[in-house]
């Protein structure tokens, strides 16, 4: 897949994390390549209660198998009635999420207020 | 006047499941993509004859079935209708549930009605589909100056047409690197795109493999682009892609088909079935020739020791008359031994099947090899080949062949190889189930072995040594408990099923490259090569595959450890002796280890030194059962009656050895 | 079967039975069960076998188990001579039909019985042989002893697994 350039975030409302909740950066590589990092790191807030904000405004590649990996972790998050929000999403993000019929159980969480 | 049917009914029953072995032969060969017309034919043939067959006899559910699957068969052959995937699937399901009729019928059960009903809607469905498609293609074509539309619908240009896309990707879809996020982006492109997202195959994000592909999606497109231009966006991913397409007046043609990894079955297979004349004759009345020829056999032996001890001017014609005997009586044992054999590929055509299911299953993508499968083999030994050559295969396609991303991280072809090959060696068969997989894992059997106390925690064992360990009753080296094997029967079930058919089974391995099982079977169960024995009056049949050597021992050869076990050594292993006439409780010529002879015999991996009186020939036996009329006999396997009429009892040696080390341990 | 031309008597239903002796006593067995009678030759012996089975014959191209009738009726002094005979038969056992011969010390005739003929056999506590003796034929004078033969050693017969057990025993 193409690389995708890293622009400016937009506006800024929702770059920050919002107090309160658990945040995970997710990292530069979101593709298949680097999957098993994504989820240890998901392992390590996994137990934890709270909302997880996903810090997204490292991620410069991503593919179908993270945006598979975070909708199985929504479903989790859901189950255990606690959220799971994103913040720095770039427009192709949000575009991938659409396209791939996703935005039910992901861009629900978006974290702008 | 009326004639029974039901007379017919077995040859029937016969004729239609051979015909249905045929059509899974041809489907598992169509290619969907560029259909060979002859083997829709073969399978259109085959259909045609148990639906007529299925109508005569009455059998009005498979007539019924049988004539859907026709219609079916016609639309595809005069292409009217295209090999997919799915129909392709379709026709696979619609073998078993004719195998499944057939055999309710044959065994005079019910017929699982809901099952075939289900199928024969699948089937009628595509047909009606096909209807509407050839209805839509004239009005959607008007202005194309009336030329028949050659498949679906030609949109007029600048009319959007609704497309609803299935797309299943195979589980290793993401990890080549196609993402469906760049193929959704481009249709939508086309036009306007809905997509809905299957997330019912997706498990808990802790089970889930994540370079797996979990997800489905159902598109729609409202788009005027042609239907090229849309299929052009799939191109790269057909192969590891269920995918369907069609114009919104269509009814969507139901699940997409999963990834089919691919299974290459040499050509010769279908074409050379049935060509030549044949008649269908009863296996008994063959058994009745075979059992009549060993009499004549037996009958010539005795003839020529009479004839021996004959003088007189008529002596030389009687001998050269009954040599001329012999060699019309062997002949004749030959041919009619030949009779009874079939070639391998009765067996082996089980197996394309098989492994695409399993491999789809498994998700692992696995190519089956065969060869050699004009090897011919007696009927009876076919017959019970079979359970543990699935197992082997399954072994190979289960535990063997590893996952796709592990392969090519191991710089492999992401496909595995399984390969079954037959061939004739000397007097025997063998049997031949390799794989390219990641071979047996001895460090892992070995430490089961121990866990299982099977093995002595700190002795030292041989690689040959411990590829044994997976024949012994109780290890079971499957990682993971799947539902294809490591599930009750293990290797142990196997090879004591090939040494009940007087074979034996040995395994190579190499860490990395694969394993290789090498099974060697008799021609045939009717006839075994043995070596005579004589203990006191009585004469046994040692069967030459089971025996290693003969030597005679001199008494410093021979420890005698303890409680009077006496022991030999023999090439660099330390063997125990038997004495058979104290097995058989009989009374021997000889008792002192020099007077008599030892025969090094080998049975379930283990050695052991026979002792007996003497050695007397080394000849054909005719098998002859001791249960027909009586039972077990431990230690014996069967019969056979010598050149003076008298009966000789026929060495179990797995017994025997059995036997011994049952008397060590008691 | 020909029928004579005389319907014989209406109460009769006509059977044969093939005498044979066991030292001074008469057995009977019906004819039709019967497949061949012939003089002692040497067996096969078979390892690990009731004392009574004494081995295996080739009878013309089947392997046949031979059962001495004298052993198992609880002889001890028996002799095999060249008029010592076996009848080999046919019983019906729980695996189907098998074929055995029986060693005996002579065979003596074959009589017509009809059903009225046989006389139930006394109860002879708890001896087992009641099980297989059928009844009493009073013949000349003397009784014959009629048996079931599928009950005598149809039934008993060794199966698989049951040869440790009589070893053992």
């Amino acid at each position: 897949m193409d690389p995708v350039r890293k622009l400016a975030p937009p506006g800024g409302s929702t770059d920050d994390p919002p107090p309160g909740s658990q945040v995970v950066v997710l990292p530069v590589d979101c593709t298949v390549h680097n999957i098993s990092l994504l989820r240890e790191r998901l392992c390590g807030v996994a137990a934890d209660a709270r909302d997880i904000t996903l810090d997204l405004r490292q991620v410069e590649q991503f593919d179908t198998s993270t945006l598979q990996l975070l909708t199985a972790f929504a479903r989790d998050r859901a189950a255990r009635g606690a959220r799971l929000l994103t913040c720095g999403a770039r427009p192709d993000w949000d575009e991938a999420v659409q396209l791939l019929g996703l935005t039910a159980t992901l861009a629900g969480g978006s974290s702008v207020p | 006047m009326t004639i029974d049917l039901t007379q017919f009914h077995d040859a029937f029953f016969d004729e239609s499941f051979e015909a249905l072995d045929s059509m899974e032969a041809a489907l598992l060969q169509l290619d969907t993509g560029n259909p060979d017309p002859e083997l829709i034919n073969t399978v259109f043939r085959a259909a045609h004859s148990i639906k007529g067959g299925g109508a005569t006899f009455g059998f009005s559910e498979i007539a019924s079935f049988t004539h859907s699957l026709e219609t079916l068969l016609g639309e595809l052959r005069d292409r009217r209708l295209t090999v997919t995937q799915t129909i392709c699937n379709l026709l696979l399901k619609s073998v078993d549930v004719m195998r499944a009729m057939l055999g309710s019928a044959k065994a005079k059960q019910p017929v699982d009605i809901q099952s075939v009903a289900d199928l024969q809607f699948d089937i009628e469905l595509i047909i009606a589909q096909r209807d509407t498609r050839m209805a839509a293609a004239p009005m959607a074509s008007r202005l194309d100056s009336g030329t028949a539309a050659a498949r679906g619908t030609i949109p007029e240009p600048g009319a959007s047409v609704e497309w609803h896309i299935g797309m299943r990707p195979g589980p290793e879809f993401l990890e080549r690197g196609t993402d469906p996020v760049r193929i959704f982006r481009e249709l939508s492109a086309l036009g306007t795109l809905t997509v809905t997202a299957h997330l019912d195959a997706l498990p808990s994000w802790q089970d889930l493999e994540p370079q797996r592909c979990y997800l489905s999606w159902s598109l729609c497109l409202l788009s005027d682009a042609p239907e090229a231009a849309i299929r052009e966006v799939f191109e790269w991913v057909n192969a590891d892609c269920g995918l369907t397409l069609s114009p919104s007046s269509l009814i969507s043609a139901g699940a997409t088909a999963a990834a089919a990894p691919t299974i290459v079955v040499p050509a010769s297979q279908a074409g050379s079935a049935a060509e030549a004349g044949s008649i269908r004759v009863g296996v008994e009345k063959i058994d009745e020739l075979i059992n009549f020829v060993g009499e004549l056999v037996i009958t010539h032996a005795m003839l020529s020791q009479i004839s021996r001890s004959v003088t007189g001017p008529a002596a030389d014609a009687l001998r050269s008359g009954i040599q001329q005997l012999e060699r019309n009586a062997r002949q004749l044992q030959e041919s009619v031994m030949r009779v009874r054999m079939l070639p391998i590929s009765v067996v082996f055509s089980r197996f394309p099947r098989m492994v695409r299911d399993l491999a789809q299953r498994l998700g692992k993508q696995v190519e089956l090899q065969i060869t050699g499968e004009n090897t011919e083999l007696d009927k009876t030994v076919l017959e019970k080949i079979g359970d543990p050559l699935v197992h082997l295969v399954r072994n190979c396609v289960d535990h063997g062949i590893e996952k796709p991303a592990l392969r090519l991280s191991a710089g492999k072809n992401p496909v595995g190889t399984v390969h079954l090959n037959a061939s004739h060696r000397g007097g025997s068969v063998v049997i031949e189930v390799s794989d390219d997989g990641s071979g047996l894992d001895d460090q892992r059997i070995l430490s089961r072995a121990r866990a299982a106390g099977l093995a002595s925690p700190d002795g030292t064992l041989s690689p040959e040594q411990i590829r044994e360990l997976i024949f012994v009753p109780g290890l079971s080296t499957a990682e993971i408990t799947t539902d294809v094997s490591g599930r009750g029967v293990g290797m142990d079930v196997v090879r004591r099923n090939i040494a009940d058919l007087s074979g034996k089974i040995e395994v190579h391995s190499e860490p990395g490259r694969g394993s290789r099982f090498l099974i060697t079977l008799p021609l045939t169960l009717a006839i075994v090569d043995g070596l005579s024995v004589a203990v006191g009056d009585q004469t046994y049949i040692v069967p030459m595959t089971s025996t290693i050597e003969s030597l005679r021992l001199t008494p410093s050869q021979v420890t005698t450890i303890a409680d009077g076990r006496e022991v030999f050594a023999f090439r660099d292993e330390y063997l125990p002796i038997v004495r058979l006439y104290k097995t058989f409780a009989l009374t021997p010529r000889a008792r002192a280890l020099h007077d008599g002879l030892v025969v090094v015999v080998e049975g379930a991996g283990r050695r052991i030194g026979l002792f007996v009186d003497d050695l007397l020939s080394q000849q054909q036996v005719v098998i002859k059962s001791l249960e027909t009329n009586y039972g077990r006999v431990p230690g014996i396997s069967a019969a056979t009656i010598l050149g003076d009429g008298s009966v000789a009892l026929i060495l179990d040696v797995a017994d025997l050895i059995r036997i011994a080390s049952r008397r060590e341990a008691a | 079967m020909n029928s004579p031309p005389t319907d014989p008597p209406a109460t009769a239903i006509a059977s044969q039975v093939l005498t044979f002796m066991i030292g001074d006593a008469i057995y009977g067995i019906d004819i039709p069960c019967v497949q061949e009678i012939r003089g002692w030759t040497a067996v096969t012996r078979l390892p690990q076998a009731p004392a009574d089975v004494l081995g295996v014959l080739n009878l013309r191209g089947t392997i046949v188990p031979i059962v001495d009738l004298r052993l198992r009726f609880g002889g001890t002094d028996v002799q095999y001579t060249p008029v010592t005979v076996i009848i080999v038969v046919s019983v019906m056992s729980s695996k189907g039909p098998r074929d055995f011969g029986m060693v005996v010390d002579g065979v003596s005739d074959v009589i017509n019985i009809s059903a009225q003929d046989v006389k139930p056999a006394p109860e002879l506590g708890t001896d087992s042989s009641g099980t297989y003796i059928r009844g009493l034929i009073p013949v000349a004078g003397r009784m014959v002893v009629l048996l079931d033969i599928n009950l005598l050693i149809g039934r008993e017969f060794p199966a698989a697994g049951s040869i440790d057990a009589v070893q053992a025993a």
